[in-house]
């Protein structure tokens, strides 16, 4: 059962819709703007998804999954979600186990909350 | 007349080279057979007309000149043209004295055959020459190795390029003195493999200029073959490309720029109007307002992803990733996708052929044909009609057709379909949400499966759509960009 999400996303406006749309299907949301932060509140605030924007100014988010998976030993459920469709990102998002990879532009907020749903069944 | 006069006179006629005596006023006194035999005019033309009048408009002042000098010298040789009375001439060798009675005695002989050929010869110098000159100063690389690989030839451009001296490399072999980077190993086996082969090579590779900087080239080498097949040279084509693969970064790196600062905006909006039409709180004008901006702003999301596709494919860097692919899932996936917007009532009949099976194909690049095709069938032509998709084998290829009953394409503008923003009249101010871009992509697509792409149309009577798979299924390709 997913009751908390920790969304990534160094976009305020995008950052802004999803935690709506969220809250609106009834979620709790603890927002982040940057990976190290985000990091720290995969412990403090202990989420059972995290949205993660794989690109966060000059930052990698892969490093992000990276420490995440192998310094936390998280296993929790992480959907990348991105601009960049490049098949290389996707391949190494993908060795990091997430559990889905979407193209922001491509995606509306419905097909998000429709994939989130999908992982709780 | 003697017996003497009479044999003279016969050897004077029989003569097969021309004898002809000229008189003071420059008309021949006589002439022997061989004259008319040759030029075609008669013997009483020859008597009439003056030598001069026989000789070609180019050679006359020439012939003055050597009359002229007959007097003082006794005799002349020398070669000019006579006009033939039917077209053409014919080359004569003459040799001409004056007589003790002021007479100027003349023989002559044909030298065509003779002159065609010198001038042949002479043509074939000037053609070496161009040639050399070509090689020589051509703005790409090209050396000459021996069939050892040892350089031969090395032209102009090398050293521009190179830094190299030519008298630095000649001898040497490549990846000896220059082509380190790519090291005396590379040649050695791209030898071996030419030669074993017998084929060309055709390559990309690395070097280094003699002051260290690093270029990128791309490389043509054939195999030259002597007449009894044997290995002469080899011939290398080298062109400089270092400033193209800048540009080709620079146009990748342009491309995830925009694709990453266009869209973030773009999704903004996207969602932020989701957000709003949700909203309760709106009355039905501010609804459909919010409506035409979501709808303006999924155009525009298209549009960008359109042409980031086509940039892509542009590139040269798509990937083709192959997996067991059955057509009919496929399609009616593409068909879920496109009835909600597009052909809510439309009958759309599909008929795969049953000797279609799982087949080795890009489902997800074969998905954007599809896409496109059913729903520009939907979208031009009438609801309520039907659309018809068939895919069948015809010998070494998979058919696929999307046929509609809709308005067609008008036959003279038939030839621009493939045009990039290309929309044809009848529907370019009837169904606007149209780029001119998606057939444009979807024949790039094809092209890069390996197949080809055609229609037929009718105005009014309706439109198919027919594009080819390489039956065997498509190549998988290495890239680093996929479409979306």
């Amino acid at each position: 059962m997913i009751k908390k999400i920790l969304v990534v996303e160094d976009e305020r406006d995008l950052l802004f819709a999803l935690t709506t749309r969220l809250e609106m299907e009834g979620y709790t949301v603890a927002q982040s703007m940057s990976f190290p932060d985000a990091l720290s509140k995969v412990a403090t605030e202990v989420p059972d998804l995290i949205l993660l924007d794989i690109i966060i100014i000059g930052k990698n988010g892969l490093d992000f999954l990276k420490e995440l998976r192998e310094s936390l030993k998280s296993n929790i459920p992480v959907i990348v979600s991105s601009n960049l469709s490049e098949q290389s990102y996707i391949d190494r998002a993908n060795q990091f186990g997430v559990s889905g990879y979407i193209i922001k532009s491509s995606t509306s907020l419905d097909e998000i909350v429709a994939k989130i749903k999908s992982l709780e069944s | 007349m003697s017996v003497d006069s009479v044999s003279l006179d016969l050897f004077f006629n029989s003569c097969p080279d021309m004898l002809g005596v000229v008189g003071a006023d420059g008309k021949f006194v006589r002439v022997n057979k061989a004259f008319s035999n040759l030029l075609g005019w008669t013997i009483e033309d020859f008597y009439f007309w003056p030598l001069l009048w026989f000789v070609h408009a180019d050679d006359v002042e020439k012939t003055k000149r050597e009359l002229g000098f007959v007097a003082k010298e006794k005799m002349v040789v020398f070669e000019n043209r006579l006009k033939k009375k039917t077209e053409g001439f014919v080359w004569f060798e003459w040799k001409i004295w004056i007589g003790e009675d002021g007479l100027l005695y003349a023989l002559a002989r044909d030298v065509t055959e003779r002159r065609l050929n010198e001038e042949f010869l002479e043509l074939s110098n000037i053609d070496l020459q161009r040639f050399r000159m070509a090689v020589e100063y051509a703005s790409d690389i090209i050396i000459i190795n021996d069939a050892n690989g040892a350089i031969v030839y090395a032209n102009h451009a090398f050293e521009e390029v190179t830094g190299y001296r030519v008298s630095e490399i000649i001898g040497t072999k490549g990846g000896q003195v220059w082509g380190s980077m790519m090291g005396v190993a590379f040649y050695e086996a791209l030898w071996k493999k030419m030669i074993g082969e017998k084929r060309s090579y055709s390559g990309e590779i690395q070097d280094t200029k003699k002051n260290g900087q690093e270029y990128v080239a791309e490389l043509h080498i054939s195999p030259i073959y002597g007449s009894k097949g044997e290995l002469v040279y080899f011939v290398a084509i080298e062109r400089d490309i270092t400033r193209q693969k800048e540009i080709d970064q620079m146009k990748t790196d342009f491309l995830s720029l925009a694709s990453h600062q266009l869209r973030t905006p773009l999704t903004a909006m996207r969602w932020l109007t989701e957000l709003l039409v949700t909203d309760k709180s709106l009355n039905e004008k501010q609804k459909e307002i919010t409506a035409r901006v979501a709808s303006a702003n999924l155009r525009m999301i298209n549009l960008v992803n359109t042409l980031l596709n086509i940039s892509r494919i542009q590139s040269g860097r798509i990937l083709i990733t192959i997996a067991d692919t059955d057509l009919r899932q496929l399609i009616s996936e593409v068909i879920e996708d496109v009835t909600p917007k597009y052909g809510k009532n439309h009958t759309i009949t599909v008929r795969v052929a049953d000797e279609i099976g799982v087949l080795r194909l890009d489902a997800g690049l074969l998905r954007h044909v599809y896409m496109n095709l059913l729903t520009n069938a939907l979208k031009y032509s009438d609801e309520n009609s039907e659309v018809i998709v068939r895919v069948y084998k015809k010998e070494e290829v998979i058919v696929s057709e999307v046929e509609d009953h809709g308005v067609g394409i008008p036959i003279d503008q038939q030839n621009k379909v493939f045009q990039r923003f290309f929309r044809a009249d009848n529907v370019s101010g009837v169904v606007t949400d149209g780029t001119g871009l998606g057939l444009y992509l979807v024949q790039m697509i094809v092209q890069a499966c390996g197949g080809k792409i055609s229609f037929k149309s009718e105005q009014g009577v309706g439109t198919t759509f027919m594009f080819t798979l390489p039956a065997g299924g498509m190549f998988e390709r290495k890239g680093e960009v996929s479409l979306e």
